[in-house]
């Protein structure tokens, strides 16, 4: 059985056509794939069609989206997200805002990537406070164990009594440092924006006419998609310390501090949300997102880096004593994750045309969760399976009759309770609908853990 | 993967370690050269596998210290220490079990798919060459460990003598100086051992390394370890060849007890 | 003026911790012994409030509809054909079945009853409280036991996510459920103010002070509760049952102990806490809708978090404090009611990233 002092080792070097192979293959069906999307476009957004239907097959689109990109982190990197609407609302908002104050109906796009490069400008200045701070307490553990926990109790205290006081006078320290650290950050944002905007109009002018709304959105998808993702790279660190459910309920948890800080600014709407917002999606745009997504979520799970996730999701430990560096494939499954969820919410505020911080709550959270477990964890074919069935069947349900309606979301959840019972790896569960080419990888096997720690 | 060096020496120098109350490990030394076949044994819970796990990084020691050619490796996290060339294998198995056979190896060359992200979106002619090279290599390790024939099974179906047979050859693709072995032996029948004895010492033959071995087989630990180190509630009790540590009192005690309790 | 506003504050904080500690409870103990995030246990504490609600005013309790009893009794009967196709005997496939058979034929002239009681009541009286206090935590308790039994028991072996998407499952179910025309409705219904006698009004009104008689209550009876549960827990064999189940699952079994009764048990004597803060809380917030379950539940669960899951005393303590913190940020802060229910939220972070096993949790270390 062991080949005993063998030394015919295969050669080391890769295939004779050097790789662009591979390369060609992979890449050229992809345009030719997009170009069919305009001929179903113009049946979709037909008369004949009909805008109901539209509707339906717009919010598929989302949703696959939103599944497959949900998948990268519950699914192959293992992850329990809970909290994928408030990446969408990043990217909703934060795209949602630019293109109401600085597109100018989509003709700037210039101005618009200023808008984003001024908030990655302060966003980053924000960001290494934070992170000097962090550093800091740091140090003070080199000096005493004990010592970063008690000077953040001791600060919030602080803070707190400061704060209370606050109602009365404003001379107060640390209200006045909070205050004025906002305000200057702001002021740093609206100056850095207002001195690059007229050159930026400018430049944008000088484009050709028929790039510049195309341009325009994309600089606002990619943005939006950005955005989330650094939201993403900051729920995904401490994520790193947490398993299964406690994963579960920070997620949860920093998606509701997300909403609610949307909820209580006034430039983001508040409450009543952000609108009018001028609409530039539609199904050519939508579904060119949807198979992009599609296939680099796909290029990522099922490639040496989508091993490697897949291995720290198997195994932690194991991991690590074979040198991957786990921090960081943990991260990167979310930070890829988030950007998409951020580029499925720009495209739907721009198609919406107003947005509410209420749509992107736990509901929101939880319905994408049940779509990728419904549909498999580990399978991408799946998500995408279980978005378009479960977007459409409350839909189909609705005009069964109309006493259905009453029963539809009873049903719905009836369906979940009764699918984990009797199929709990789901639809796919670890299977595709399209050769993987990296083995029979992919779905975590059910191991028989139970309440007992392993 | 090259042989290590002359020089490549692992010293565990006075190294202890305690949890909460608990004296795990106290005063525990040991030097391993490349190409040396050292084992490490005593009654259970002795603390055989807190010293793998001190020297692997799992957590570190309470007091002394740790070195590797030279250079401190004690508390440092074991992603950075297997990078440093020390691999190790678990006592109760660790694969990575929905992966196949082949992606279980191959997963260890992918620290290089560290970088990468454009190539892997854009699946770029380096990216291609890269996986070939990675899947060329992983089949030359199961190769030679037998394993290669089971290439496209998903991991936890193999038997139990070839997942842990597994679980070496991932260890090996990390291209180690020092392999530590957790209790290789365990569940395996006569026969099977004896060939994982021949695969120890041709690894050690093949490859160079310095192993370090835990195991409850006395005749395995006897016939392929060139010095044996025995634990006994985490102080070391004997250090020597096999025939002085087969004769040493205070082992037979530690094993057997005296005639007089 | 300022001292007093704050022993003020002190008092509601406590008064709304303790609600939250008895859903708290729930949570933690259900955790500790199978590891498992209850998400329906909110919906529970909902299910509670609107028990009472019905008993308190006499309505008629829903009658579901025709064609859900045909799907119980199919279910009933295909279990029970499916048990004898894999060859179990009779007397095995009855006892399992008979608990289930048994709440659905009682339930039926159960609720009838409680529906003719409930209309010759008289608020407010003594007898009145009683018999709504019973009858929610009779059905609360039910509740409890057949969720366990039909949803999470048969999953009890497999990968967690499975129970945990079950759990929102049957979360869902209720809200939408009660949602309905025919069991609730979406809109929300007042709880009658005159329920205990002598409920409504201040207990002590001086110095600036004003404690509810409300707020007394919940403090006093959320404080006996604990004092009892703590009592089970460490002094009757069945307490000492429970540990021993949520340190080692299958080590429990294997001393004899029926894990079974004992999951059971966990979760019908959590449901039925649940269902008198469901009471407490229709009594101080007299407003009860279908998804008034959503909040609180959450942040009763991170209260357990906070505290340390699986540690009843953290569970409470946690309870407490969040209530205490909640009610200083809405009176010291500016601005401060919006941010009320974010701040559950934070302190949830705050402690993950700090001390992710609670204040008074143990660091459970994976061996290597």
């Amino acid at each position: 059985m062991l080949s005993r002092r063998s030394d015919n080792l295969a050669p080391l070097d890769g295939p004779s056509n050097s790789g662009w192979r591979t390369t060609l293959l992979s890449n050229v069906p992809l345009p030719l794939v997009l170009l069919l999307l305009f001929p179903l476009g113009w049946v979709v957004q037909g008369d004949a069609f009909g805008p109901y239907n539209e509707r339906i097959v717009m919010l598929v689109g989302f949703n696959i989206i939103l599944a497959v990109s949900l998948q990268l982190i519950n699914g192959f990197s293992g992850q329990f997200s809970l909290g994928h609407a408030g990446f969408m609302a990043v990217g909703a908002y934060l795209a949602a805002y630019p293109a109401r104050e600085y597109a100018h109906h989509f003709d700037d796009p210039l101005a618009t990537l200023l808008f984003f490069v001024c908030l990655g400008i302060v966003i980053g200045i924000g960001g290494g406070v934070i992170y000097g701070l962090f550093a800091l307490l740091r140090l003070s553990r080199s000096i005493h164990r004990s010592l970063p926990a008690a000077l953040l109790v001791l600060l919030l205290v602080w803070i707190l009594s400061d704060f209370a006081q606050a109602g009365r006078s404003d001379q107060t320290p640390a209200y006045c440092i909070w205050t004025r650290g906002l305000g200057l950050l702001a002021q740093a944002f609206s100056s850095l924006l207002a001195s690059g905007s007229p050159a930026a109009g400018r430049a944008s002018a000088a484009l050709p006419q028929f790039i510049r709304q195309p341009l325009c959105f994309l600089v606002l998808l990619i943005g939006g998609g950005c955005c989330a993702a650094v939201v993403g790279f900051i729920v995904g660190l401490p994520a790193l310390r947490l398993r299964g459910d406690y994963l579960a309920i920070a997620t949860l948890g920093l998606s509701e501090i997300i909403r609610i800080a949307i909820q209580n600014s006034q430039p983001l709407g508040g409450a009543l949300g952000l609108t009018p917002i001028p609409k530039y999606t539609d199904f050519v745009w939508l579904y060119g997102a949807v198979i992009v997504a599609i296939v680099l979520i796909w290029r990522v799970a099922y490639s040496p880096k989508g091993r490697a996730i897949m291995a720290v999701r198997e195994d932690e430990i194991a991991a690590a004593a074979i040198g991957l560096n786990t921090t960081q494939y943990k991260v990167t499954a979310f930070v890829i994750g988030a950007f998409f969820a951020g580029v499925a919410g720009a495209l739907f505020s721009l198609h919406e045309r107003s947005i509410t911080p209420g749509y992107f709550g736990i509901q929101k959270s939880i319905e994408i969760v049940v779509m990728v477990t419904l549909g498999g964890l580990g399978s991408i074919s799946g998500a995408v399976l279980a978005a378009i069935v479960l977007t459409v069947l409350p839909e189909v349900l609705r005009n069964i009759s109309p006493d259905v309606v009453e029963y539809r979301m009873i049903i719905y959840s009836l369906l979940l309770i009764v699918m984990m019972l009797v199929r709990p790896r789901g639809l796919l569960g670890g299977w595709e609908l399209w050769p993987k080419r990296l083995g029979r990888t992919g779905a975590p096997v059910p191991t028989e853990e139970g309440p007992v720690p392993a | 993967m090259t042989p290590a060096a002359a020089d490549d020496v692992l010293r565990i120098e006075s190294v202890g370690r305690t949890f909460g109350g608990l004296v795990a490990v106290s005063n525990f030394s040991l030097t391993l050269q490349a190409g040396q076949l050292v084992g490490l044994i005593g009654p259970n819970g002795a603390g055989k596998t807190t010293c793998f796990n001190l020297i692997t990084g799992v957590y570190p020691p309470t007091s002394g210290r740790i070195l590797l050619g030279g250079q401190r490796i004690d508390g440092r996290p074991p992603a950075q220490i297997n990078r440093a060339g020390i691999a190790r294998t678990f006592q109760n198995i660790r694969l990575f079990q929905s992966l196949t056979v082949l992606d279980n190896v191959a997963v260890a060359y992918d620290r290089s798919a560290e970088r990468g992200l454009l190539g892997t979106l854009l699946r770029t002619p380096r990216f291609a060459r890269l996986r070939a090279s990675t899947e060329s290599r992983a089949t030359a390790i199961l190769t030679t460990l037998g394993l290669a024939d089971q290439a496209h099974l998903v991991s936890n179906s193999l038997p139990y003598g070839g997942q842990r047979r597994l679980e070496i050859a991932r260890a090996l693709a990390t291209s180690p100086k020092f392999l530590l072995l957790d209790e290789p032996a365990a569940g395996m029948n006569p026969n099977e051992k004896v060939e994982l004895m021949d695969l120890i010492r041709f690894i050690r033959d093949r490859f160079g390394l310095g192993v370090l071995l835990i195991e409850h087989d006395m005749k395995l630990v006897m016939s392929v370890c060139e010095q044996i180190t025995v634990l006994d509630h985490g102080e070391t009790i004997a250090v020597g060849k096999p025939q002085e540590i087969q004769c040493d009192p205070k082992v037979i005690e530690a094993y057997l007890g005296t005639t007089d309790n | 003026m300022r001292l007093t506003e704050f022993i003020q504050q002190l008092i509601n904080g406590l008064s709304v911790g303790s609600i939250y500690a008895l859903i708290a409870v729930g949570y933690t103990m259900v955790y500790g012994v199978l590891q498992l995030i209850n998400f329906a246990h909110g919906d529970v504490f909902m299910v509670g409030a609107m028990v009472s609600l019905y008993a308190a005013t006499g309505q008629v309790p829903p009658m579901l509809p025709w064609w859900i009893h045909g799907v119980i009794l199919a279910g009933l009967a295909t279990a029970f054909i499916v048990g004898l196709a894999r060859g179990q005997s009779w007397k095995l496939i009855m006892g399992r079945l008979l608990p289930l058979a048994a709440i659905y034929l009682l339930s039926i002239p159960a609720l009838l009853l409680g529906a003719a009681i409930s209309k010759h009541l008289s608020l407010p009286s003594w007898t009145a409280t009683i018999f709504v206090l019973f009858a929610s935590v009779t059905v609360c308790g039910v509740l409890g036991y057949l969720i366990e039994r039909l949803a999470y028991r048969p999953l009890r072996n497999k990968p967690r996510i499975n129970s945990l998407i079950t759990a929102i499952g049957i979360s869902l179910l209720l809200e939408y459920g009660g949602q309905n025309a025919a069991v609730f409705g979406a809109t929300p219904q007042a709880f009658p103010a005159q329920l205990v006698p002598g409920i409504s009004g201040t207990l002590i009104s001086s110095h600036g002070i004003v404690i509810d008689k409300v707020d007394a209550l919940v403090l006093v009876l959320t404080l006996s509760i604990m004092l009892a549960l703590t009592y089970v827990v460490l002094k009757t064999r069945t307490g000492l049952a429970l540990r021993a189940v949520s340190y080692r699952f299958d080590t429990a079994a294997l001393m004899g102990i029926n894990i079974d009764r004992i999951i059971s048990f966990t979760f019908v004597l959590g449901s039925c806490l649940a269902s008198v803060a469901g009471l407490l809380y229709a009594e101080k917030y007299p407003s009860v809708d279908p998804l008034m379950g959503l909040l609180p539940g959450i942040k009763a669960f991170i209260a357990a978090v906070f505290g340390g899951i699986g540690n009843i005393a953290g569970a409470v303590i946690g309870s407490l404090v969040l209530g205490l913190v909640e009610v200083m940020v809405v009176g010291y802060l500016p601005g401060g009611s919006q941010y009320r229910d974010g701040v559950a939220f934070v302190i949830l972070i705050a402690i993950l990233l700090v001390k992710p096993s609670g204040l008074l949790g143990k660091n459970v270390v994976e061996k290597v």
